[in-house]
């Protein structure tokens, strides 16, 4: 009886501590693992970071506005090409401004653009 | 000769036990004796309940392990970095809308310690082939001499894996955080910079010494709006060939300031290599005694304080005498004024006759509550208090009136226009952006501010500011000429040409101020190098420029005219922009 009990035990032991090894094996390897990814992490926050600093650095409006004049007709915008959205929906719809003294100045190139629009989209 | 020991029979019975029944005499003797066999029973037994004993602990330990390996939380190892390198040491520092302005960069140095090299020639010369801009026998001398040597603050991927293929013994890669500021001399002054070591040294960045870890400062700054001023403010300055020029635009309604500019400026990524004085914020930290645009002041004053109207008359006439000065105009129209020509044509003699009126006390009063008496309450270390007159007797009463006796930051002179013209009230001025606007007072009326407002189109329409008109956006605003004090007076030679003005006028939203210090006169300006000739127009080509990134769109006549002339601010705003009444912010 006394040996059965021994030996039964004694096998339970050994599967306990082999049950262990093994888990304790596979937290190593998860952990191991959290650590790469949390190394290919900070590496990918790194690289982020630097092309954030370029998004800005490109996005610098000094350098744009050079850009702009060198290699473009792009001009700020001017007042003639503002319309209210009164105006604008008064052209989009084809009626006249519901109340033109408030809305001057009209017309401008951007309503006249924008009809031009509105009649390509409807198949005109 | 060896006797060999008998041995002793085993006993049969062993007594472990006897006790008395009684203690009394004649009590009888119970003696209680076990065999052999019940004695190894005893001791299997014994060893049996070590064995438990082991085993149960053996798993009770690996059960505890099991269940904290199970249930327990990993605890991170310290080899993991806690925070990645973007959020940095420092707060980042963004524009309101979001673009950086300040940043943290990850950086790879490449060092040599000279005492570990092996051959100096030999590193020197393998390092000049991966890093060509390296001076070889500097690089040489400094190994031998076993100097500890930065060969490369900022090197790429591909030149730090070229050198570690190398192989070079005393050849090390030291990872950093670098400040980086993309926007470079843009907004300089307000972003500031920071010094290895010191942190923060001025503007933002120093603010940003005392912020939250982790988070970002968001600027009230636009950079678009920023660019567009230094771009024409540099533009103007070199036209007049002005020796330094400051600009500002705040919006009137929270205090918040959208751009701010002092020209000659610096990169904030390397800052020595700019003079000392272009790293001087003009527009916050100098005063200067900016003239008439302090009339606007006076005027409002004493319409508050009802000694003037809108039909008050003022005799302008040759010169006027405080105590032992004569108060002259620089082109008087020389006649009986009325109040709004008075600011119209900026008539020192007009406006001298009005403080004369309102008194020196209440000039002071007003002037104290337009924050003019004190440094301003804003984030950047560069800031100073105005500088007043020793004594405030008639005489400082009548200069002061036009901006001469009174030296005040540019800064001071925006956010007290600010309050004359956007309903009369004054708010601190802020470089954060802040919801529902900074802390506010009122320092005039209502209609205070709408007659100012209607003056101070007329000097646009009718007066010495003709060529700061933006069609559609009807600014208001006042130009300000003034000579640069000298010793024993003032200098008629040096000047600094300023105009303050407002935009849209009939409804203000923002604030601008635009400075040339010493412009010179050119041809084309007959000879004048007075605002209205030179920072006049640069204001108008600002406004021209950002209105549009400002959500301000142009109105028609009539309309703005209504808006002028009913003063009714709020409601224009309510029913026209769907903007609340107060404490509202513009989409």
């Amino acid at each position: 009886m006394f040996r059965i009990t021994t030996l039964f035990l004694c096998i339970l032991l050994t599967a306990a501590a082999v049950g262990r090894y093994r888990a304790e094996e596979s937290v190593r390897k998860a952990r191991s693992e959290l650590e790469k990814l949390e190394t290919s992490r900070l590496e990918e926050l790194e690289r982020i970071q630097i092309l954030r600093a370029e998004i800005a650095y490109l996005d610098n409006p000094e350098r744009l506005a050079k850009i702009a004049r060198s290699e473009t007709d792009l001009r700020p915008t001017s007042r003639e090409q503002m319309v209210s959205q009164r105006q604008f929906a008064a052209a989009m719809t084809g009626e006249t401004s519901p109340t033109p003294a408030e809305d001057a100045p009209v017309p401008s190139e951007a309503i006249t653009n924008a009809i031009a629009m509105a009649q390509l989209a409807a198949g005109e | 000769m060896f006797r060999r020991a008998r041995k002793r029979p085993k006993p049969v019975a062993y007594v472990i036990e006897e006790t008395h029944a009684q203690e009394a005499p004649g009590a009888d003797l119970h003696v209680r004796a076990r065999s052999g066999r019940s004695r190894q029973a005893d001791r299997a037994k014994a060893r049996i309940l070590m064995c438990a004993v082991v085993f149960a602990a053996a798993f009770a330990s690996l059960a505890a392990r099991l269940a904290f390996i199970t249930f327990g939380q990993i605890v991170p190892q310290t080899s993991i970095a806690s925070a990645p390198a973007a959020e940095g040491p420092r707060p980042e520092i963004i524009d309101r809308n979001g673009a950086l302005l300040a940043t943290n960069l990850p950086m790879i140095a490449l060092e040599v310690w000279g005492k570990e090299v092996w051959d100096a020639h030999e590193t020197a010369e393998k390092l000049h082939g991966v890093l060509p801009a390296i001076d070889t026998q500097s690089l040489e001398q400094k190994l031998r001499a076993g100097q500890y040597v930065e060969v490369d603050a900022d090197m790429t991927p591909a030149e730090r894996q070229a050198v570690f293929d190398l192989g070079l013994p005393g050849v090390r890669f030291s990872s950093r955080i670098q400040r980086f500021y993309p926007q470079a001399d843009l907004a300089a002054h307000v972003v500031g910079h920071e010094e290895p070591g010191k942190g923060g040294v001025m503007g933002l960045e120093k603010a940003t010494n005392g912020w939250p870890r982790g988070g970002a400062m968001r600027a009230s700054i636009d950079i678009r709006v920023q660019q567009i001023v230094e771009e024409e403010l540099g533009a103007a300055m070199e036209k007049f060939n002005a020796k330094a020029a400051w600009a500002g635009v705040m919006d009137v309604r929270t205090g918040e300031i959208i751009a701010l500019a002092s020209l000659p400026d610096f990169d904030p990524n390397a800052p020595g290599a700019a003079p000392a004085d272009s790293r001087r914020n003009r527009a916050t930290y100098d005063r200067y005694e900016l003239g008439s645009a302090f009339k606007a002041f006076t005027a409002a004053a004493a319409l508050n304080d009802g000694v003037a109207s809108e039909t008050s008359r003022y005799d302008a006439r040759g010169s006027f005498k405080v105590a032992d000065r004569r108060i002259t105009d620089f082109h008087g129209e020389n006649r009986v004024l009325n109040f709004s020509e008075v600011v119209q044509y900026s008539s020192n003699i007009g406006i001298a006759r009005i403080a004369g009126d309102l008194g020196a006390e209440k000039q002071k009063a007003y002037l104290k509550k337009l924050g003019l008496f004190e440094p301003l309450a804003i984030e950047l270390a560069e800031n100073r208090a105005p500088e007043l007159p020793g004594q405030w007797g008639p005489v400082e009463t009548a200069t002061i009136a036009y901006g001469h006796g009174i030296s005040v930051t540019p800064l001071h002179l925006l956010t007290a226009f600010s309050a004359v013209v956007n309903g009369g009230v004054y708010h601190d001025p802020t470089f954060l952006a802040v919801e529902g606007g900074a802390p506010e007072r009122r320092v005039f009326s209502k209609d205070t501010s709408a007659v100012m407002r209607r003056v101070l189109r007329r000097v646009v329409t009718d007066g010495t500011a003709e060529y700061a008109e933006a069609p559609g956006y009807f600014p208001i605003g006042k130009t300000a000429t003034a000579d640069k004090p000298a010793r024993g007076g003032y200098n008629r030679n040096t000047r600094i040409a300023s105009f303050i003005g407002a935009v849209p006028g009939y409804a203000p939203r923002y604030a601008f101020l635009i400075s040339l210090d010493e412009p010179q006169p050119l041809k084309e300006t007959y000879g004048y190098a007075t605002a209205g000739w030179n920072s006049a127009p640069a204001f108008s080509r600002i406004v021209e420029r950002a209105a549009p990134l400002l959500g301000l769109s142009p109105e028609n006549e009539a309309t703005a005219l209504a808006a002028f002339v009913s003063g009714d601010m709020e409601e224009y705003m309510e029913a026209r922009l769907g903007v609340p009444v107060s404490g509202g912010r513009m989409p």
